[in-house]
């Protein structure tokens, strides 16, 4: 399978998590028309950075692997938007890890026995990734936690799917790689997903968790207020 | 003045959804070097994960007063059905415990999903994966980023 196509395959999970969502009965209120009309840009956008119809068309093994990555994904970010509204972010992030924790030792200790003795060769090989990845796993999973408690979870697989455009925008700045037409038509398009689902959503979408936050209640005055009702009539 | 805040706090939370996606995109990179250079990827998500557990752990109070993550802003989500029919067959477990271990263990299955398929798609894929990946390749090119990232 060629990066393209796999690319593509993965940044599906932009279509898939607000479709799963939408079965869900906590998840599916949030979504919007404006929300589908941003996904189908981004898939389209996603599309024309990715190009997969350069590859093969085969479906192998490299391909299952990618929709089991992008269903995990999609599932992922609705679980993450749907705890974080009930219970506290840390608390969660870390069950998370203990689950996916135990998971991987015991799928390791099946698959992989033979990494597990005394000195530990991972350890020894690459204890300087591990940390590195345990510390960035940890920070990423619990920071877009907490920013879930805010967003629909639609809307955070959409703002996931600007990585591709930073991608491409950072090998522009920091290596001088011209752009092709099709990656600058798929930057913008992708990029417009993301700000009119931010911007123009914003408003409209918002959870009612944080609407209790604000201070309504002079609003509500105002509503009873002699001059309001003058202007109702 | 509601309507600004609100909008606010909506973005603040997109804010903190990019930066997590860019600390994702260093997470995959370090995680393609690993699979170069290590046997066994199962293994090493395993370790990582131990590794995160651990430092969530030894970090959760000083990050809960850093992030402002408790649940006072989480007010009323919607009820799903089955789970309140659950819940009250599980009244010994008080609502909260069931909340976190169950949407903390659906978000960990998916957590080991992604891991598992990533790190094995990883391994099959020719070339450089995900566009994501691509980072990774130009990094390496860049020959000042990646001895700061990989050889601190």
């Amino acid at each position: 399978m060629v990066a393209g196509k796999a690319a593509f395959i993965n940044s599906l999970f932009v279509v898939a998590t607000p479709f799963i969502a939408s079965f869900i009965p906590g998840a599916s209120h949030k979504i919007t028309l404006t929300t589908w009309f941003c996904v189908a840009l981004s898939v389209i956008g996603t599309y024309c950075l990715s190009n997969p119809m350069s590859s093969s068309s085969s479906f192998g093994v490299g391909e299952m692997y990618m929709l089991g990555s992008m269903l995990s994904c999609a599932f992922n970010i609705i679980a993450s938007d749907l705890g974080s509204k009930r219970v506290d972010c840390i608390d969660l992030t870390m069950v998370e890890f203990v689950v996916a924790a135990v998971l991987c030792t015991f799928s390791s200790l099946l698959m992989e026995a033979h990494m597990w003795y005394w000195p530990f060769p991972a350890l020894q090989d690459g204890i300087s990734l591990i940390v590195l990845v345990g510390l960035l796993e940890s920070m990423g999973y619990l920071i877009s936690t907490v920013g879930q408690t805010y967003s629909s979870s639609a809307r955070a697989a959409l703002i996931y799917s600007l990585e591709s455009v930073n991608t491409v925008l950072l090998g522009y700045i920091i290596l001088k790689e011209a752009l092709t037409k099709m990656e600058i038509i798929g930057c913008t398009l992708v990029f417009m997903a993301t700000l009119i689902s931010s911007s123009v959503e914003a408003a409209d979408e918002v959870p009612m968790e944080v609407l209790e936050d604000v201070e309504c209640i002079p609003i509500l005055q105002d509503v009873n207020s002699d001059e309001s009702r003058r202007l109702t009539f | 003045m509601s309507k600004r805040m609100i909008c606010s706090k909506v973005l603040i939370g997109e804010l903190y959804i990019f930066i997590s996606s860019v600390i994702f995109a260093f997470t995959i990179i370090a995680s393609r070097q690993a699979t170069r250079n290590m046997a066994g990827p199962t293994t090493f998500k395993a370790w990582t994960h131990i590794f995160s557990t651990l430092l969530l752990f030894i970090l959760r109070y000083p990050l809960k007063s850093a992030l402002d993550s408790n649940i006072g802003d989480n007010k009323e989500p919607e009820h799903i059905e089955i789970l309140v029919s659950i819940k009250k067959r599980l009244s010994f477990i008080s609502e909260y415990t069931f909340d976190l271990f169950f949407w903390g263990t659906i978000s960990g299955l998916a957590n080991f999903g992604i891991a598992i398929f990533f790190q094995y798609g990883l391994l099959t894929v020719e070339g450089s994966l995900v566009l994501l990946l691509i980072i990774f390749e130009l990094i390496l090119k860049s020959n000042y980023i990646y001895p700061i990232l990989f050889y601190w």
